[in-house]
């Protein structure tokens, strides 16, 4: 009788850790399902609306444009055109922008114009980068050809962060401008 | 065989398998995640064992008490299943133990078998229910079943999102399916088999039904398999 006591008791020890397991965390948080399984997280949050395109990018029209223009204009040496963006980093993490590319109008001629480096932009954090290309024939290589805030066109940006790798065509660039 | 079986007692009648699997019970919890899944190179991680669930998004780790306190539980009974081998293990060689051996190794010897085999289904269901999500969201990527890597390529509008998908088994879980293994021999190992030494050396024999473990001139007859059960 004693031995078949304890046999019971010990195949029920394992039985009771485990429903304690459960019951106490629940029992620390108030009873609160989402609390207790998946408590709110900055991260897990963070993604949907801070992009256009995904969550319809609310959240990221409230914190303001992710791209805006600079200026634009020739180098020193006058051969090449440029023009400095600030970019925007609206999400819980450290982003790389790998690319950057648009074409902006110079004179009668359109000019393709790239990201000279990559640059890393902080959470929360902004940079301004430069996009070069090539002064186009028939451009004067002296005084100001370019208008300040130029209408940008063929705009693409690829961004990579924690290893996901992200490619924004124009339409999606265009959301994020100012 | 009784003619050739000059000792069947003592240390000789511990279940050696048990005692070895007793031991890695113990340690097992303490050791890394069975399994590891990445989106990305540190975008989210995930390291999984039943004893310990990380989630990591960007270095920042995601804790769910509810997890936590079911990783803690397990481990704790594991470890106190462990014990239960070792104790059931030990306690064979004493014949006025015998009943209590046999039942202390029959609770504890195939749960964690039964731990790695829910752990590998709940793998394959996870990856099923990815693949499902996928094909839902019109993502046409397939994440590889337990081991190896994609690249899942997500076209919204605007935006294409390419995110390298790696997963797979540690050593820790190759350690587990041994453990897993061995529990299961010492549970067979417990009522079939003994260690005798014969006029060769120690030899492993299989204990014949309704004959006694232990030779001529001890008091108590040994509980046979058939008895067991």
């Amino acid at each position: 009788m004693r031995e078949s006591a304890l046999q019971g008791i010990i195949t029920a020890i394992p039985v009771l850790i485990i429903l304690v397991s459960i019951i106490l965390p629940f029992s620390a948080h108030g009873w609160d399902i989402m609390g207790t399984v998946l408590p709110a997280n900055p991260f897990l949050s963070a993604g949907p609306g801070l992009l256009p395109g995904i969550g319809g990018g609310a959240k990221a029209a409230q914190q303001g444009p992710m791209v805006s223009i600079q200026g634009s204009g020739l180098s020193e040496d006058g051969s090449r055109v440029f023009l400095d963006v600030q970019l925007r980093n609206p999400m819980p993490m450290r982003v790389e922008v790998k690319e950057f590319s648009a074409s902006i109008p110079a004179g009668s001629a359109v000019v393709n114009l790239a990201m000279v480096q990559p640059v890393s932009i902080p959470s929360g954090g902004s940079v301004v980068c430069r996009l070069e290309g090539p002064r186009p024939q028939g451009l004067p290589s002296r005084g100001s050809p370019l208008p300040s805030t130029p209408e940008l066109s063929n705009l693409k940006m690829t961004i990579s962060s924690g290893g996901i790798e992200m490619t924004l065509d124009q339409d999606a660039i265009r959301g994020m401008l100012s | 065989m009784n003619g050739q079986v000059q000792e069947s007692k003592g240390i000789y009648r511990l279940n050696y398998p048990g005692l070895i699997a007793g031991i890695a019970l113990v340690i097992l919890p303490f050791l890394d995640a069975w399994w590891f899944f990445a989106f990305g190179t540190d975008a989210v991680v995930i390291a999984l064992s039943p004893f310990q669930v990380v989630v990591e998004s960007f270095g920042n780790e995601i804790i769910s008490p509810l997890l936590a306190s079911l990783n803690l539980a397990l481990k704790i009974v594991f470890i106190y299943y462990g014990g239960l081998l070792i104790a059931g293990s030990v306690l064979r060689a004493r014949e006025d133990k015998r009943s209590m051996a046999d039942f202390l190794v029959r609770v504890s010897a195939r749960k964690f078998l039964w731990l790695v085999i829910f752990f590998i289904a709940s793998v394959a269901v996870s990856d099923f229910i990815i693949n499902q999500a996928f094909a839902l969201m019109g993502v046409h990527a397939q994440v590889p079943y337990f081991i190896g890597d994609s690249l899942v390529p997500i076209r919204l509008a605007g935006l294409s999102v390419t995110v390298p998908v790696t997963q797979g088994f540690t050593d820790a879980f190759t350690i587990a399916v041994l453990v897993a293994i061995l529990s299961l021999v010492a549970y067979f190992y417990q009522g079939r088999v003994t260690l005798v030494r014969t006029e060769r050396g120690l030899r492993f024999r299989r204990i014949p039904t309704g004959v006694p473990v232990a030779p001529e001139g001890e008091s108590k007859p040994a509980k046979t398999d058939d008895q067991d059960r």
